[in-house]
């Protein structure tokens, strides 16, 4: 469908459900809201999965977590939710209510995929746990994600995305050295858990192909940081090497230059592990006389004791020019070095633009909008956006008419008992 | 259609009877491999000391001699590979590749963008011997585009993603990471897509070949950021770790050096909750911070009475009188303390292993718990060519005097 060099700039939304996923056919129910179960539900719809959100009457908090169009809350123009649930269904369940549990049970044999992302007391208040899944439905693979996972001594602890990001051992990475360190924004933890357990998914599927049933995977977000992103660390500590330790903009435990400095409109990393980059590099400069300097031969001691003076005669060079020159530069020259980006340098970027990495989509109520286009730029399967974020409960009549045989007096009925 | 010529009915790890053959270098490289590896994959990792792996290289972790097997992130994320030794500038090489491929399910690499086709390893090549192999690539930028050719290392990516724009303190110039979070991160995206690949193979018949740029998938977790630039034309800024809609929060010091908890009040109830844990402090009283809207109000003053009675105790110990009281927080674990935490140890987030160099080691485990095919098995990370002769003479048939022969030719090194 797509070669190897065809931009994919032209790419808008696709509207032929025949040009399909690798995952077409696979149905996916999602418990979960904000962000780690919708990221699992994002891969899932955006490879062709059909993805049904079950959400609360009340919807899924991410649709009153924003940002808003100028700022004016409405659960239909969530940008969190909007991002995170291109591709799904939404039905409203009340899980709270008896009919609602039920009909919860009624609903999971039809699925292949359960995920979820109910805590211990969750799990205890609404009789949910792998058993009532397998009961129901012997081939489904059940995935649980939570802050700390369903087992250990703090399973019950509260968290939100600081809390975990502190457990995992990632926030002490980032900050000044004096001050507080710093938490990464954005929900990226988050969104690690929900991308590792979807390899889970696929894997238990994998499995259930070749002769196993269903089974349950449960997923600590903390684990997920603490294991795949720093698990590395602990070898060099237990063995009495140096560990990381932050200091703001630089890193002067290895060979110079890893640093971040000013340039003319903005910031620059530089980072060399070979001493070939930082010839050219040097190269790149002019050749300036100090790059002989005696001092500045081991690039570990160099860093080490004089990485202030380096940085301010690199410094000197980088702020004559802007961000784009350099990168433009450094690519020329092979230089691995790069600009801190902003976020509107990201949308106008030339690269991400041939890339095909935003698409515009028209949401009912929200209009239209840049999305980030799927990642996965693949040759025999299309993952473009199909369709945007689902209206809360839209798709209620559909879905439990084909599921449930229940017709729209049904719907009255179960919406007046605060059922849906 | 699949390698397998039988079903296997009780595997025992969910990607058993999965062969994948593994070009990955640096720890992006390695980290897709990795997940197909814990999951009972059989990854081979083609590797060469001719142009060793910087994973390889560095400061070993004993003495201070080069060693190929004494890289500790190599220790974590080669673990559960088999590495075979090909030099690829050679033509007996390529073709040996080759015969591996023709027999296995996956391909996966991250160098830069055409360099297997330069070896004539492309997908195109690898898919005349094998019709429906699947295979990613995932370099820093994707297979093509004006900056294509970028190099960089794994900070690069947080770089131009502009994650590191917004990681600072309020009000200050941005402070930026060091931690290369896009290579666990493309490893895990590459891990997703190859799998969901095989899935579509199994019942199709089709193989895939999937260009994935670290850039973009690293762009794909920061849907946040994203949104509210497209929606509003607001470029976020450095906010420390202020939150718009929670007061007291943040993180606060406590006793010892470098000692820290993190502590999160978002609503009414969990203020109560911290006004229970902070006891017969009166200050709390104040109607000022009886509200949310109060609390958002005076959170300068809010936080710095917290950070006053944070600064007394100890992090594990302010944590846990808090979460007794309904209240989010955490201790800043670093990392002696995530060694012998107890919620880690108990979830088995790392785990011992042995390795011929080192005796005993700690990797990272397998966050995923499985009930039916559970993870429990790390085996050491490969050391150089550890596997040529089994894997060649078991996967393709080849003699020990054709391997040995080869070895001298300075084909299988």
């Amino acid at each position: 469908m797509y070669s190897d060099e065809q931009p994919h700039s032209e790419r808008t939304i696709i509207n032929d459900e025949k040009r399909y996923g690798p995952l077409h056919g696979l149905r996916v129910l999602e418990l979960g809201g904000m962000v780690p179960v919708p990221y699992v539900g994002k891969l899932l719809s955006s490879f062709g999965a059909e993805v049904v959100k079950v959400e609360p009457p009340e919807g899924d908090p991410a649709r009153r977590y924003g940002p808003f169009p100028n700022d004016e809350p409405d659960p239909e123009k969530s940008g969190l939710f909007l991002y995170l649930n291109t591709d799904k269904s939404s039905v409203t369940l009340n899980l709270r209510s008896r009919g609602g549990r039920r009909m919860l049970d009624e609903l999971l044999p039809h699925y292949d995929v359960i995920l979820d992302d109910f805590v211990p007391a969750v799990r205890a208040e609404l009789g949910y746990d792998y058993e009532a899944v397998r009961r129901c439905n012997t081939r489904a693979i059940s995935l649980s994600i939570t802050p700390f996972g369903l087992t250990g001594p703090r399973a019950h602890w509260k968290a939100y995305e600081d809390t975990i990001s502190a457990h995992s051992g990632l926030t002490m990475y980032s900050g000044l050295p004096s001050r507080e360190p710093l938490t990464y924004p954005f929900f990226l933890s988050e969104y690690q858990a929900g991308v590792a357990g979807a390899v889970g998914v696929m894997a238990a599927l994998h499995a259930r192909d070749r002769g196993r049933q269903g089974q349950h995977i449960d997923l600590a977000i903390v684990d997920a940081i603490a294991g795949y992103h720093l698990g590395v660390s602990l070898i060099q500590y237990v063995f009495g090497r140096r560990t990381w330790h932050r200091q703001g903009r630089q890193a002067r435990g290895g060979p110079y230059p890893n640093v971040i400095l000013k340039c003319k409109d903005g910031d620059y990393r530089l980072i060399a592990q070979t001493k070939r980059e930082w010839k050219r590099f040097l190269h790149l400069m002019g050749d300036p006389a100090w790059g002989e300097d005696p001092r500045f031969q081991d690039r570990l001691k160099m860093n080490e004791r004089y990485g202030d003076e380096l940085d301010t005669l690199v410094g000197s060079w980088l702020t004559s020019y802007t961000k784009q020159e350099l990168f433009e530069m450094c690519i020329e020259n092979a230089v691995p070095f790069c600009p801190l980006k902003t976020i509107p340098d990201v949308f106008a970027d030339p690269h991400l633009a041939v890339r095909g990495a935003f698409v515009q989509a028209d949401h009912p109520r929200a209009g239209l909008l840049q999305y980030l286009a799927s990642p996965f730029k693949m040759r025999n399967s299309v993952t473009a956006i199909r369709r945007t974020a689902p209206l809360l409960g839209a798709d209620n009549p559909r879905l439990y008419e084909n599921d449930l045989g229940l017709r729209n007096g049904d719907l009255v009925r179960l919406r007046a008992m605060g059922v849906i | 259609m699949s390698v397998l010529s039988e079903k296997v009915t009780k595997i025992v790890l969910p990607l058993e009877g999965c062969r994948v053959i593994d070009f990955g270098w640096v720890w992006a490289g390695h980290a897709c491999g990795q997940m197909l590896a814990d999951l009972g994959a059989e990854v081979i990792k083609i590797e060469s000391g001719k142009q060793l792996d910087p994973a390889r290289q560095g400061r070993p972790i004993f003495g201070d001699e080069p060693d190929p097997d004494q890289n500790p992130l190599h220790h974590n994320v080669a673990r559960n590979k088999l590495s075979v030794a090909i030099n690829l500038k050679t033509a007996q090489g390529k073709e040996i590749v080759k015969r591996l491929v023709a027999v296995s399910d996956i391909v996966v690499e991250n160098m830069s963008p055409h360099a297997l086709r330069d070896l004539g390893l492309s997908f195109d090549d690898l898919r005349e011997v094998k019709r429906d192999i699947i295979m990613i690539s995932y370099c820093l930028a994707g297979q093509y585009g004006p900056s294509a050719e970028v190099r960089g290392y794994g900070p690069t990516v947080s770089s131009l993603s502009g994650l590191d724009s917004v990681v600072g303190y309020p009000g200050q110039p941005a402070i930026g990471t060091h931690h290369a979070y896009g290579d666990p991160n493309v490893g895990l995206h590459a891990a997703f897509a190859v799998l969901a690949a095989l899935h579509k193979r199994d019942l199709t018949g089709e193989g895939e070949y999937i260009d994935l740029s670290m850039w973009e998938a690293m762009l794909s977790t920061m849907g946040l950021a994203l949104m509210d630039y497209a929606m509003n034309g607001v470029a976020p800024e450095p906010c420390g770790n202020t939150h718009p809609f929670a007061a007291p929060h943040g993180v606060f010091p406590c006793q010892g050096e470098d000692e820290w908890v993190s502590i999160t009040v978002r609503s009414d109830e969990e203020w109560a909750g911290l006004r229970r844990a902070l006891g017969s402090q009166s200050w709390s009283n104040d109607e000022r911070f009886a509200d949310q809207v109060g609390r958002l109000r005076t959170r300068d003053e809010l936080n710095a009475r917290v950070a006053d009675w944070t600064s007394g105790q100890g992090k594990m110990a302010v944590a846990t009188l808090l979460q007794a009281e309904g209240v989010a927080a955490a201790p800043c674990l670093s990392v002696s303390d995530r060694l012998i935490d107890e919620q880690l140890s108990a979830r088995d987030v790392y785990v011992f292993i042995e390795h011929p160099r080192l005796a005993g080691e700690p990797v990272f485990g397998s966050p995923l718990k499985f009930s039916e095919t559970p993870v429990t098995e790390f085996r050491h990370a490969p050391l150089l060519g550890e596997h040529t002769a089994e894997v060649l003479g078991r996967v393709i048939g080849m003699s020990a005097e054709e391997i040995e022969l080869l070895t001298e030719q300075g084909v299988l090194v």
